[in-house]
């Protein structure tokens, strides 16, 4: 082939580069990125693990800010609490704002005469004569106490005063003690309960609510010095989300920088490193194309692993950078890489295919990413960028130096034993590992800075805030048979309760009781003339005025024809948002797979009772027994513990599905077991012994590290199919050498950095990554068969 | 800091005086250690009643935010007020505890009278607006005390406290909704009329004998 003209050179590129513009703008108009984590869940197995989806981030607790204020004396913070309640409740993100502040109107007038189906009044009591008359008697006491001035206003309507014993049920069990009106912790912090209508864990959205809820803080007149405190599992999801991005982002921009000056070193020549980073910009960009162009919407957490996986592209122009040689073209290079470059991709493509098999939809859309990617970078490396490559460079085999390695390299003794040797200290390893070999523990690898949990246990405790740990569930077939359950369950907790099994229970029969009971009450109600009658017996003497009452009377009678009070109904009143988040349809999850033939469908309402201070789960999850598993404690570690390793249980069936593909495909490319053995064996065994020194060290295995050892393997496949390549020219083996060497110290600088790392996620994958191409390199040395045989010919 | 020494400078008695608050004077000679008790006999016109009721006991001060309210007739209820807390027990009814915040007017009476008790000035100027009436003889005086903060106002209307040499006469709650109470303190708790009604109580408390 002749050599392109400067011209037609000039103009491939331009073209190339247009084509990429073109990519870029179509995927920056498509592109939308979520945040959600459950999409990088599995799909739920178990019923438990199925409402833990369903429940996970929407869940009553984990939707609950808790926020402290402080900063100034009480008097101006309880001032400060009500004017951020007040902004908070007119704002859609938010459906509950609770700071200690009592308010009789918090019931909607419309529902106000539901307060006799409500509270538990007429469930010992009829509105007659006698009743009525020991009422009223206590309310003129009442009236005379110096509390009558707050009854005052109440007592024509409610002279029973349901409004009241129904706000004293609705009020949280343990609150604070108010002082000014709202929540005044004895730190002198006010404190305030927020539920977000945004899930959890959908950091995006619990940042918007979270900016919502500071800029309403600042936004407060006379503010002053105080401060705002928040805690609780949203705030955490946002802190984690913005630390990770923060440490990735510098040490993105370090590994970048070490990174050019690298290639530079290594190529001496910018066009050459500018012109290198087209196919890994053509693989990015073919692969988020194909993502925008499959799925609505591309996980955030896809494309930070994605664009870490497709490291491995960086490999593909290396190669092709190195093995240039005097008297051969661009083209001419390339095509004697390309048999093996085609190998190595080959590879990679099929055991991200085994991720796409995995089922679980983050993983799937990681798998095209990283698919279409490195195919782009392959193929343009193949087809696009010889032509671009200027034909003057220098040849890397006479880099000063290589030669010297390169005989230290091949004088190392490379013993038949190695292989053997290494087999038996990873077992060994593995054997006397300390600790347990997995990290179901998700939350482990997202770490709060301890006086954040130490804020978090604190407030919780002060506000009586549930734990985020236990929920009791409760089935039924329909939302009113879960109200039925709810009261059926309602004294044996109080009797747990009682024992000091727990410190309290939070049913949802709590805000709103079964149709039975409220049909029951209502039939008890009396009809006008009967309550009138009542009422004239009741206030003889009395100094009440004759028509004193009209509005209890006129209540009461709405309520006699009032039709039931639903959840639905309820629900959509302000306090009804505390229900809606108690009593949930199965199913809601658009995810959910059909039940097991074994399961119960019927069963299609749950109800979700809040525990605060469980001291004895047994004795809760005794409660399952008695009631034939329609009541049953969910400990929600434990569900998302299991889902973890049923997670990773995928994973790992995907890679021995991948590791069966990789042996087939290498040993048809090479058409020899014996060579496709030296380029899996080394691959093979540096990976399981990076899984062994980090149990060693005292590393539990994460999904992170499973995922970061795909890539090492990745990398290592790279170095063991190219040292494995028959070749007699001295020359080609030290470029080979030179193109493994920077591909080897440029993935260890940008891993070796994020080893560094304090957050969890990034310091595994950096470690395993950094191990792992280490490792790759040595043993493809060591096992490499043909430098024996060269160092003998040279002999 | 001006303020805070000269209410202790008053609270030490009247001799010496700072010209600005002498209109308030004659309340600071009220002052007296706690604790102090005092007979009372309220009757409370509401809207709802045809007739007020009426109540008697004892009110004591034992100093600080801590005051009591004793009624023995017509039944025996307590109610105590420590540090912003309320507790109300009654005869066979049990106690009933709720924050001092739920009642603002109940925190309202609790700062004016014990502002009046100890002579404390600055605390009656920083809740309320007051007003001092005296009468000819310079031996009546009325106190008028109109909230400060709107929110107070939504609920109470003002308080007034009549008063003479030998000490507080009355004290006259007057809510937002019209709701009226009357306490006859002292010796004049012993003179509840029968049949009380606004007008024959406004006088009682007015003229001092």
């Amino acid at each position: 082939m002749p050599t392109s003209p400067v011209r037609v050179r000039a103009a491939l590129l331009i073209g190339w580069l247009l084509v990429l513009a073109l990519l870029g703008l179509y995927v920056a108009r498509t592109l939308r990125v979520g945040t959600d984590l459950r999409s990088f869940m599995p799909p739920p197995a178990t019923a438990d693990q199925r409402l833990l989806m369903d429940q996970i981030g929407s869940g009553p607790g984990s939707r609950l800010l808790l926020v402290a204020l402080d900063g100034a004396p009480p008097a101006k913070l309880a001032d400060l609490s009500h004017g951020l309640a007040a902004a908070l409740k007119q704002d859609s993100r938010f459906t509950q704002v609770l700071n200690g502040d009592f308010q009789p109107d918090s019931l909607p007038s419309a529902l106000l005469p539901y307060r006799y189906l409500l509270s538990t009044t007429l469930d010992t009591h009829r509105l007659d004569a006698a009743y009525l008359h020991d009422q009223l008697q206590q309310r003129l006491e009442d009236l005379a106490s110096p509390a009558g001035g707050m009854l005052e206003t109440w007592l024509p309507r409610d002279p029973t005063l349901e409004v009241l014993k129904l706000a004293q049920r609705w009020s949280p069990p343990h609150a604070p003690e108010v002082r000014d009106g709202v929540w005044i912790d004895p730190q002198g912090e006010a404190l305030l309960l927020v539920q977000t209508r945004a899930a959890g864990f959908d950091p995006g959205a619990q940042q918007d609510a979270i900016a919502a809820l500071r800029k309403a803080f600042d936004d407060l007149p006379q503010r002053g010095a105080a401060t705002l405190t928040l805690s609780g599992p949203g705030y955490f999801s946002v802190v984690i989300n913005r630390q990770t991005r923060h440490q990735a982002d510098w040490i993105g921009y370090i590994s970048t920088v070490g990174f050019i000056l690298l290639l530079l070193l290594a190529y001496r020549s910018p066009s050459a490193l500018l012109l290198g980073a087209l196919p890994i910009a053509s693989g990015a960009l073919v692969g988020l194309a194909a993502l925008v162009t499959a799925y609505a919407e591309v996980h955030g957490i896809t494309l930070a692993f994605g664009f870490t996986l497709l490291g491995v592209a960086q490999e593909y122009p290396i190669r092709l950078l190195s093995h240039r040689r005097a008297g051969a073209s661009n083209l001419q290079s390339v095509r004697g890489l390309w048999p093996l470059l085609l190998t190595a991709i080959a590879s990679a493509c099929i055991a991200y295919l085994a991720f796409y098999a995995s089922g679980v939809p983050g993983l799937q859309q990681l798998a095209v990413f990283t698919i279409f990617g490195l195919l782009g970078a392959g193929l343009t490396t193949r087809y696009a960028l010889p032509h671009v490559l200027p034909e003057r460079f220098v040849d890397v085999a006479r880099t000063p130096g290589l030669a010297r390695f390169r005989r230290f390299l091949d004088d190392l003794p490379r013993p038949r034993w190695i292989p053997l040797l290494v087999t038996v200290a990873v077992a060994a390893m593995l054997y006397f590992a300390p600790g347990s070999f997995w990290q179901n523990n998700l939350a482990k690898l997202t770490p709060l800075p301890m006086s954040m949990l130490k804020t978090d246990a604190r407030l919780r405790a002060e506000l009586g805030a549930p734990d985020v740990r236990y929920l009791l569930v409760l089935d039924a077939p329909t939302a009113d048979g879960v109200l039925t359950l709810s009261q059926a369950m309602q004294p044996k907790l109080q009797a747990l309760v009682k024992q000091g099994a727990l410190d309290g229970v939070e049913l949802p029969s709590r805000y709103l009781p079964s149709l039975a009971v409220q049909r029951e009450r209502q039939d008890r109600l009396p009809d006008r003339a009967a309550l009138e009658a009542a009422l004239k017996r009741a206030t003889n003497g009395m100094p009440f005025r004759e028509d004193a009452f009209a509005p209890f009377v006129h209540d009461v009678e709405t309520a006699r024809a009032l039709p039931l009070l639903t959840p639905a109904m309820f629900e959509r009143s302000p306090l009804g948002q505390r229900l809606a988040s108690m009593l949930v349809q199965r199913g809601a999850d658009p995810r959910a797979k059909p039940q097991h033939a074994g399961a119960t469908p019927t069963r299609s309402w749950v109800g979700l009772a809040t525990l605060s201070g469980v001291h004895d789960p047994a004795a809760l999850a005794a409660l399952s027994a008695q009631t034939g598993g329609k009541v049953h404690l969910l400990d929600i570690k434990q569900a998302s513990e299991s889902l973890v390793a049923a997670y990773r249980s995928r994973i790992l069936t995907a890679l021995g599905v991948a590791l069966l593909l990789l042996v087939v495909t290498v040993s048809v490319a090479l058409r020899s077991l014996r060579r496709a053995w030296h380029v899996l064996g080394p691959m093979t065994l540096a990976t399981f012994l990076v899984l062994a020194v980090e149990r060693v060290a005292g590393v539990e295995i994460s999904l992170f590290h499973l995922v970061a050892l795909i890539l090492a393997a990745g990398l290592g496949l790279h170095y063991a199919l190219f040292f494995e390549r028959e070749t007699g020219d001295p020359d080609e083996q030290r470029r080979t050498l030179h193109a493994t060497v920077v591909c080897v110290l440029s993935a260890l600088l940008v891993f070796g950095m994020l080893a560094w790392s304090s957050i969890p996620v990034l310091r595994a994958i950096g470690l395993t990554v950094s191990l792992g191409v280490a490792f790759h390199f040595c043993l493809s040395i060591l096992m490499a068969p043909h430098a024996e045989r060269d160092d003998a010919a040279e002999k | 800091m001006l303020a805070l020494a000269s209410a202790t400078t008053w609270a030490r008695g009247p001799e010496t005086t700072v010209a600005k608050d002498d209109a308030l004077a004659p309340i600071t000679r009220l002052a007296q250690p706690p604790p102090t008790q005092v007979a009372f006999a309220e009757a409370r016109f509401s809207a709802l009643l045809s007739r007020p009721l009426v109540v008697s006991g004892q009110l004591s001060w034992e100093g600080g935010d801590r005051l009591q309210r004793h009624v023995d007739m017509p039944y025996v209820e307590t109610t105590r007020i420590v540090d912003g807390e309320v507790s109300m027990h009654r005869a066979g009814r049990g106690t009933r505890h709720f924050s001092l915040d739920r009642a603002p007017p109940l925190k309202a009476l609790l700062d004016s009278l014990v502002a009046v008790l100890s002579g404390d000035r600055a605390r009656l100027s920083k809740a309320f607006t007051p007003r001092l009436d005296q009468e000819g003889d310079g031996q009546g005086w009325t106190l008028t005390l109109k909230p400060k903060s709107p929110q107070l106002a939504r609920s109470l209307s003002h308080i007034r406290l009549d008063g003479d040499r030998q000490g507080l006469r009355c004290m006259l709650i007057t809510e937002a909704n019209g709701t009226l109470s009357v306490d006859l303190l002292g010796p004049l708790a012993a003179r509840m009329p029968a049949q009380p009604t606004r007008a024959n109580l406004t006088a009682l408390c007015r003229h001092a004998d």
